[in-house]
């Protein structure tokens, strides 16, 4: 099994696929049975996926966009023209499939048609996959996910990323095979001959304020302990985001999500982050995750300087996951929220060189998107915002 | 402060996935070596199956869990927490054969996997569960598959493959293990027992042979010395007597020959000479012999020879003597009225000798035990015509040993069909120069008589010896051991020596070894020295010729046998020394 990494700053998507595909195909040194792609919205255009099944021609093909850029062992790739980056598998012992499907009214059933498709596309079509990979549009990755798992058992580790665009307006799109999708789930089913490993975390602690949701509508929390949740909300970030600021706080509460236990490490609770979104003019808090009454929330926070080591913490845990030293690793990918992308974006460089760090030597793709996808400690699959989810091969 | 909590918070996440892991590895290896302590290859496939499910149980929950071995093109359930489920079958497709090849895998729900659903339609006793595990397994006969199934849909993880498939490939090195040890131990049995066949086989041989021995020259003396009466002039009811003497010695060696080929073929040392003979001539004298007991016994004997079964043909025309004559006395034997019928022709590509009889006849279940060795139709047969049921066995093998067979049809009290085929090899007939005859030579009174020197220990046997060359008037010199028949060659020429092989102080292969070199020596021309040896099997023969023999001869002696194949060598003294086995 041989991995490679490439990407291309070409503003024109052909000449972008060209280049990216080019310097893919030199270094694995044999054709890719997977593809994975991430490409800026710039370049998110039908050109650029047929160019590149065109360079490809033997290749699954899958991705989706990613906020402001990509990375590769190479840097932080980000242009005026947009930035595209492939992570190339090249496994002719493994099997490797794409599917995709509409999101349409239900999620679960297009996440469950997804990953059937995947798998039959790798010639593997009853059976559990080593690993799936997606990436659906940010609203309702829950559902995918509980449509997946009802195809695959809930024991498959799920890796992946919400598609995303630079400034939140909706143009973020989904990749598979020679198409250039919109509210679409797309799957990858992966059976590789390598290990792999896994880890998802987060950059955030619990500050010690915390709360259950009494009413919650969907994405929206309307009250915390019987008030308002906009209230709330504010008072525990000691007023850096203002209950009156009705609308988009995207950037404001990129440091101080809301956090929910979901699993349990010898005591050691582990928390998935949901990021508010916008204050609602009810006194309401909308998210990027669903949320339940009954909820208990906590209020996280993070450092900048924990954001840009947290992804080279959780791709030297993959690894360790995996059961191997991080030098010894074939390659990896690093889905990494573009709200803490956007938080830390000065400072890439340096999260490039912490992954660098984890993983000497060895190829990776980074992608940066609205929301991240991905298995704790006790395999259980979840979506979380401001999360780091990594893969790994060794 | 903040930053120092924020990193002391960070090493902890860290610490706790990889004490996850580690947790992880620890369990299987917990597993494996839980595996290496309760597994054990002196213990039998079942009981270490049956402890490799309980292992896997602490591990891992399960509802059912089944080894499935790959026989012929299915898979067939061996062992299983589910007995009813032993013995099932699925088809060998290609999931199930992938994952014996070595490629684990997880399936959310098995009644998805193509093998169950014609398992479904075959075997309704066993129902495919919902999450399940395939893991490559071996009990070392083979390829297997180890299946643990569980109710819930997606029961199992990846991670939990890599478990059960580490458990899967060691349970198979303690099967495999087990396995060759078992095979190790049946190869020693194995060992043991063909050293002690071989041994006891060997031990048979010389028996056989010493017997042969031991037989033949007192049977030698009966048989030449009762020949010689017959011919002597007696008269009447002496005559009689002297004939059945004659005829009883003979049958009695008929039968030792028997014994002898059986002990040749089951030592494998019955070989076939390869030589040109002339059909029909080459049966002519059996036919003619089985012609004349028919006559006795008022059968009519109707011989026919199809035109192009007459010719030369090359094989051994002995052994195809023997089995004609073995089916015409049967036939004769068999048969109290009508007649025996006998056909030699072609036929596709085969000698064929069709020996048909009216007489007693045997049913279907008799055919199928005939040729066996010591079988004959019942035991009544035995009691009332004789014999000993070897002679259609050895004719069987001889046929064999000929790219042959022998079959038979028959119906009780319908008489039989025995019918012979043995390949039809076309020979150039051999250029003969012109040779008195034996018999011609024997009433040749101008001849000058033959000189011959005697070598035998056994006073019985050189009264016979002597009585036998009186006939044609030879000239003979009776020593007892070899270095007296050196000793005698080197005083005075002689036209041919008769060696006994088994003698006192000298045997009679060194003798010959010994006068050979005195040949080469003076630069004389070989005398004729003929072997007699109650040692007849063909590795004596063999051994006879090796050491200078020009021919062998065996006893009991045939008179006219010996007479035969003595004037026959000196007549060819003249010619280039030939070597031929006349026993």
């Amino acid at each position: 099994m041989k991995i490679a990494s490439a990407y291309s700053l070409e503003s024109d998507p052909r000449r972008a696929a060209g280049e990216a595909a080019e310097r893919l195909c030199a270094g694995l040194g044999a054709d890719p049975e997977l593809v994975l792609m991430y490409a800026t919205e710039e370049l998110a255009v039908p050109a650029l996926v047929e160019a590149l099944t065109a360079h490809l021609p033997g290749a699954q093909i899958a991705g989706g966009t990613s906020c402001g850029g990509v990375m590769t062992e190479a840097g932080f790739h980000a242009g005026p023209g947009g930035a595209v980056g492939l992570l190339g598998v090249a496994d002719p012992e493994g099997d490797y499939g794409v599917g995709s499907a509409p999101l349409g009214d239900d999620p679960s059933a297009a996440g469950a048609a997804a990953v059937d498709g995947a798998l039959r596309a790798a010639g593997r079509d009853f059976e559990t996959p080593l690993l799936v990979w997606c990436c659906q549009p940010p609203g309702e990755e829950e559902a995918v996910i509980a449509g997946i798992e009802s195809v695959v058992g809930r024991g498959c580790p799920i890796i992946g990323g919400s598609s995303a665009d630079n400034e939140i307006g909706g143009r973020w799109r989904e990749f598979a095979g020679t198409d250039v999708l919109e509210g679409h789930v797309v799957v990858a089913a992966l059976f590789p001959s390598a290990r792999h490993g896994v880890a998802f975390q987060s950059g955030y602690a619990p500050t010690g304020d915390t709360g259950v949701v009494t009413q919650a509508s969907g994405r929206q929390i309307l009250e915390i302990d019987g008030r308002p949740a906009a209230a709330v909300y504010s008072e525990w970030t000691g007023g850096a985001v203002g209950s009156a600021e009705q609308g988009m706080i995207l950037a404001k509460s990129t440091p101080t999500p809301l956090g929910r236990v979901a699993g349990d490490s010898n005591g050691v609770p582990l928390y998935v982050l949901s990021h508010p979104a916008m204050l609602g003019l009810g006194g309401d808090l909308s998210l990027f995750t669903g949320i339940e009454g009954g909820d208990r929330v906590h209020l996280m926070r993070g450092s900048p300087e924990s954001l840009v080591k947290r992804a080279g913490l959780v791709v030297a845990d993959a690894c360790a996951m995996g059961g191997w030293a991080g030098a010894a690793s074939l390659g990896g990918l690093v889905i990494y929220c573009g709200g803490c992308m956007l938080h830390v974006r000065d400072a890439m460089d340096q999260v490039v060189d912490e992954v660098r760090q984890a993983m000497p030597g060895t190829p990776f793709l980074g992608a940066f998107t609205f929301g991240e996808q991905g298995a704790i400690v006790d395999h259980c699959n979840r979506h979380g915002n401001l999360m780091v989810s990594a893969l790994a091969f060794g | 402060m903040t930053e120092e909590v924020e990193q002391l918070r960070e090493a902890l996440a860290s610490a706790r996935q990889q004490l996850a892991a580690q947790e992880q590895r620890l369990r299987e290896q917990d597993l494996a070596l839980n595996g290496i302590a309760a597994l054990q290859a002196h213990e039998e496939p079942e009981t270490l199956i049956a402890k490799a499910f309980d292992l896997i149980a602490e591990a891992l929950a399960f509802d059912r869990a089944m080894f499935l071995e790959l026989r012929d093109d299915r898979f067939v359930c061996i062992a299983s927490t589910e007995p009813a489920t032993v013995g099932c079958g699925w088809r060998a497709g290609p999931f199930f054969r992938r994952v014996a090849d070595g490629r684990a895998a997880v399936v959310p729900d098995e009644a998805r996997v193509p093998e169950w659903a014609e398992a479904l339609g075959a075997r309704p006793l066993v129902e495919p569960l919902k999450g399940a595990i395939y893991a490559p397994i071996s009990a070392g006969a083979g390829p297997g598959l180890l299946v643990l199934s569980s109710a819930g849909h997606g029961a199992y993880s990846p991670a939990d493959l890599r478990l059960v498939s580490r458990l899967g490939i060691f349970v198979s090195q303690t099967l495999a293990a087990a396995q060759r040890r078992r095979l190790a131990e049946a190869a020693r049995a194995a060992e043991t027992e063909r050293s002690q066949a071989v041994e006891a086989s060997e031990a048979k041989s010389r028996f056989l042979a010493n017997m042969s021995h031991e037989i033949r020259t007192p049977l030698n003396g009966v048989t030449t010395v009762a020949v010689l009466l017959a011919e002597s002039g007696l008269q009447g009811r002496q005559r009689e007597m002297a004939g059945l003497i004659v005829d009883s010695s003979r049958a009695l060696e008929g039968l030792l020959n028997d014994i002898l080929d059986l002990a040749k073929v089951e030592s494998g040392r019955l070989s076939l000479e390869e030589a040109p003979f002339e059909l029909p001539s080459a049966l002519a004298s059996t036919f003619e012999l089985f012609a004349i007991r028919a006559e006795e016994r008022d059968l009519a004997f109707d011989l026919r020879v199809a035109p192009e079964a007459r010719g030369w043909f090359s094989g051994d025309a002995a052994r195809v003597r023997q089995v004609a004559a073995n089916l015409l006395s049967n036939a004769v034997k068999f048969t109290e009225r009508g007649e025996i019928g006998v056909s030699l022709a072609i036929e596709d590509g085969f000698v064929t000798l069709e020996v048909r009889d009216t007489g007693v006849g045997f049913d279907a279940e008799t055919a199928a035990r005939l040729f066996r060795r010591f079988e004959q139709a019942d035991g009544s047969v035995t009691r009332r015509f004789g014999g000993t049921g070897l002679g259609l066995a050895l004719s069987r093998t001889l046929a064999g040993m000929m790219d042959g067979d022998i079959a038979c049809r028959s119906a009780p009290g319908e008489g039989s069909t025995f019918t012979f085929r043995f390949p039809a090899r076309p020979a150039d007939a051999p250029v003969l120069g012109e040779r008195p005859s034996a018999l011609a030579a024997r009433g040749d009174n101008d001849a000058p008589p033959l000189t011959v020197l005697v070598a035998e220990d056994n006073p019985n046997n050189r009264t016979i010896v002597g009585m036998v060359l009186e006939a044609v008037h030879a000239r003979t010199v009776m020593v007892e051991n070899g270095a007296e028949a050196v000793a005698a060659f080197a005083a005075a020429p002689f036209d041919i020596v008769l060696m006994d092989l088994q003698m006192p102080v000298m045997d009679g292969l060194s003798a010959t070894r010994r006068i050979r070199e005195l040949e080469r020596r003076a630069g004389a021309r070989p005398t004729p020295i003929i072997a007699l040896s109650a040692n007849a099997m063909t590795h004596h023969v063999d051994e006879a010729l090796a050491a200078g023999s020009t021919a062998h001869v065996a006893k009991p002696i045939d008179p006219h046998r010996l007479i035969e194949v003595m004037l026959a060598l000196t007549a060819a003294a003249d010619a280039p020394a030939a070597s031929a086995s006349a026993s």
